[in-house]
């Protein structure tokens, strides 16, 4: 295992921004301590292999999935468990994903965004259809629900089962076409971070 | 952050908190709730702020009831917490981690910068950073001052007084049924409460007192005769003589429509009445049901027909009562290209089979919402027949035996032979506390609204707060287990039909196939 602590360095060069900011007083630029703050934000990437269950999900339409052909694309794929309920970390990394995919810019168009629920009793086509459509996503991000067996199957095959989903954690997990191994992300990353994540590592 | 339009945002936050009139406040609180729960400004612009330090978010995707709750009380999900923002907690300084009360000013702070009153930062991943005015901090503020404040009837430190209904029609049997569960469930909690108020440390401040753990349960039973549409004025006159904490349990025959509306109107905690026919509504918050019942049954046709289409569908029922199954089975969206007829007749004749054969011929089906009794009078009408699992009440009949029809059983329970170890558990409950079982379903329901409401009422501690409780049972995954004879349940913010699905079982020889069950969420 390649465990890192990645502290996200891409704001560097805000340190000026960060000395205005903790006076709390000027500052041109309101944003400027949030983006300060980001220096704290942490998460670890691991690079581990995963056996992907043979299962069929649906998507938004209802349609049937096989996902391991989704998931053995030609494309590189980007991978995160939600819940439309759920009321902390997946809002905000479903709007992560969004934004990653704005600041992907074309490249966009390469990526494959996969969100798969954790609450599939609840979470119908047309309920993640919705979600979808609320959060404003993009071409190109699949939302898929399924049986529960199956979504706990999943689940067990990247290491994300937490018993319930209570206790479900941030991961976010990348693959580059044909790559045996999964990057995975722990933690809440940003999107830009996310968005540098996946430039670095899948598109170059 | 100190603005130029400070003082005055402040005089702002007082005038509209501290009161000119109570008509001021009240609008001000009201387009407070909006930016609270649906993320809107009162300008009728969306909220915006950035999470993560570049994340833009809008009002509209989620507010600060997503995570904060519908009682401000807060959250906690896997490794994060979300604290509490409701006013008993908000506006009194906190002890760990250590802040001052919030002020306007601090709470302004917090929403721009996401720093706390007592100086720390918050996580930027999780709190937004909100673009807003003095004015929309001041009017958010009134929200929050208003937001699980106050303390509701029916609860103090000794006593906490539940309303059980019943409706209608129900049976004097399946009434006694349900209170003698009800009756010594809350007999063992009374025991309980007089140790527990008799134990010595019970602190010296308000403080430091722990909180009161068990009170004496006291059960009003509310009856509703007559139409439904006068059970209303019912449940007002009940309601206004002998205020309740919360509805526990319930029995009726028929719609459960109007006691959902009154629970929604008196944001009254209503935990699962034994009803099949509960009221639908997709923004209800405070009634929590096991399932949608027969309007799930008439989803689960719907599906099972949509996927084996038949061009004409036939469906009879004779009381009334049922009239809003077979209506949700008409209006079904998956059977749109079907032509569907409706044979409703007199509970004293037999069902008018002979017409239904006729009218669907060969290739036709026919939905019976029937009972055993029904059932008995005469042949299948079609070659494929659904029938109701809720109206055939647990045991099938003879008359469903029929080599050249085909019988499906709409099933929104668990598969018989499949292990039930919450209904064990009720069952050695019941046998240990001498509670003859007579109706097992709407006792094994009962027992579970009373373990359910035992769980909510120990966890909301000092805050008696009952969309607290409501919240806690969206979080209460753990409950789960304990949940009898409902297949799947799970929880969550806004879900109040706690099984979604059901199954469709084929019927072989008079006995459900369980093996050949299909799930089905519709």
């Amino acid at each position: 295992m390649n465990w890192r602590t990645r502290t996200c360095g891409l704001f560097a060069g805000l340190a000026l921004a960060t000395i205005a900011a903790t006076s709390s007083l000027a500052g041109d630029d309101p944003h400027a301590h949030h983006r300060a703050a980001m220096k704290k934000s942490t998460y670890h990437v691991t690079e581990p292999s995963y056996r992907v269950p043979e299962v069929q999900l649906l998507d938004t339409s209802g349609t049937s999935v096989p996902l391991q052909e989704l998931l053995q694309s030609d494309e590189p794929v980007a991978l995160n468990f939600i819940f439309t309920t759920c009321t902390t970390i997946c809002p905000i990394m479903t709007v992560t994903f969004a934004q990653m995919q704005q600041l992907l810019g074309a490249d966009a168009e390469r990526v494959q965004l996969v969100s798969i629920s954790i609450d599939p009793e609840f979470d119908r086509p047309d309920v993640l259809q919705s979600y979808a459509t609320q959060f404003h996503a993009g071409d190109n991000w699949t939302f898929l629900t399924g049986d529960t067996k199956d979504i706990v199957s999943v689940l067990r095959s990247f290491d994300s089962y937490t018993g319930s989903k209570m206790s479900h954690r941030p991961v976010t997990l990348l693959k580059r076409p044909g790559s045996e191994s999964w990057i995975r992300i722990d933690g809440l990353a940003n999107g830009e971070s996310l968005a540098q994540e996946v430039t670095s590592r899948l598109l170059d | 952050m100190h603005r130029p339009g400070t003082l005055l945002f402040i005089a702002l936050a007082l005038s509209a908190c501290g009161g000119d009139t109570t008509q001021d406040k009240d609008l001000a609180i009201e387009a407070g709730e909006r930016m609270y729960r649906e993320g809107m400004l009162p300008s009728g612009e969306p909220m915006m702020a950035l999470v993560g330090g570049d994340v833009p978010i809008v009002g509209t995707q989620f507010s600060c009831e997503s995570c904060h709750g519908r009682s401000g009380m807060g959250v906690s999900e896997g490794a994060y917490v979300v604290p509490p923002v409701a006013a008993p907690l908000l506006f009194e300084p906190s002890p760990q981690p250590a802040r001052p009360a919030y002020t306007a000013e601090s709470l302004g702070r917090v929403l721009r910068d996401g720093v706390t009153s007592g100086g720390r930062e918050l996580m930027v991943e999780l709190m937004p950073r909100y673009e807003l005015s003095d004015d929309d901090v001041a009017t958010l503020t009134a929200y929050l001052q208003s937001l699980s404040a106050g303390s509701p009837p029916g609860i103090d430190d000794q006593v906490i007084r539940v309303a059980t209904v019943v409706a209608g029609d129900a049976s004097a049997e399946r009434r006694d049924a349900i209170f003698a569960v009800l009756e010594r469930f809350a007999g063992d909690i009374n025991t309980e409460t007089r140790n527990d108020s008799a134990r010595w440390d019970r602190g010296f401040t308000p403080e430091s007192k722990l909180p009161t753990v068990f009170r004496e349960w006291v059960i009003e039973e509310w009856r509703l005769g007559g139409p439904p549409d006068t059970w209303d004025a019912q449940l007002e006159s009940y309601y206004a003589e002998t205020p309740v904490f919360a509805m526990l349990s319930g029995v009726g025959t028929g719609t459960w429509e109007p006691v959902g509306e009154f629970c929604e109107r008196q944001k009254l905690m209503c935990l699962y009445p034994s009803t099949d026919l509960p009221h639908i509504s997709g923004d209800d918050f405070y009634t929590v049901y096991f399932s949608r019942g027969l309007l799930l049954e008439a989803d689960l046709i719907a599906s099972h027909l949509a996927e084996k289409p038949v061009d004409v569908i036939a469906q009879t029922w004779c009381d009334d009562e049922l009239a809003p199954a077979a209506k949700a089975l008409r209006n079904s969206a998956q059977l749109s290209a079907s032509t569907i007829l409706d044979f409703q007749f007199d509970c004293n004749d037999a069902p008018p089979f002979a017409d239904i054969a006729a009218a669907v011929g060969e290739t036709g089906a026919a939905v019976l919402w029937l009972g055993n009794e029904q059932l008995e009078r005469a042949a299948l009408p079609a070659a494929r027949n659904y029938v109701s699992s809720t109206l055939l009440e647990g045991s099938s009949t003879s008359a469903l035996t029929d080599a050249g029809a085909s019988v499906f059983a709409a099933h929104p329970f668990r598969l018989p032979g499949s292990l039930d170890s919450a209904m064990r558990r009720f069952g050695a409950w019941a046998k240990s506390r001498d509670v003859e079982i007579v109706d097992a379903r709407a006792q094994a329901e009962a027992f579970y609204a009373c373990l359910t409401f035992k769980n909510v009422v120990k966890h909301m501690g000092r805050y008696f707060i009952r969309e607290y409780a409501l919240d806690m049972i969206d979080h209460a995954e753990g409950m789960a287990a304990y949940m009898p004879l409902y297949p799947r349940p799970t929880f969550g913010p806004g879900q109040r039909y706690i099984s979604k699905g059901g199954y469709i079982v084929p019927v072989v020889d008079g006995a459900l196939a369980a093996d050949e069950a299909e799930w089905i969420l519709p």
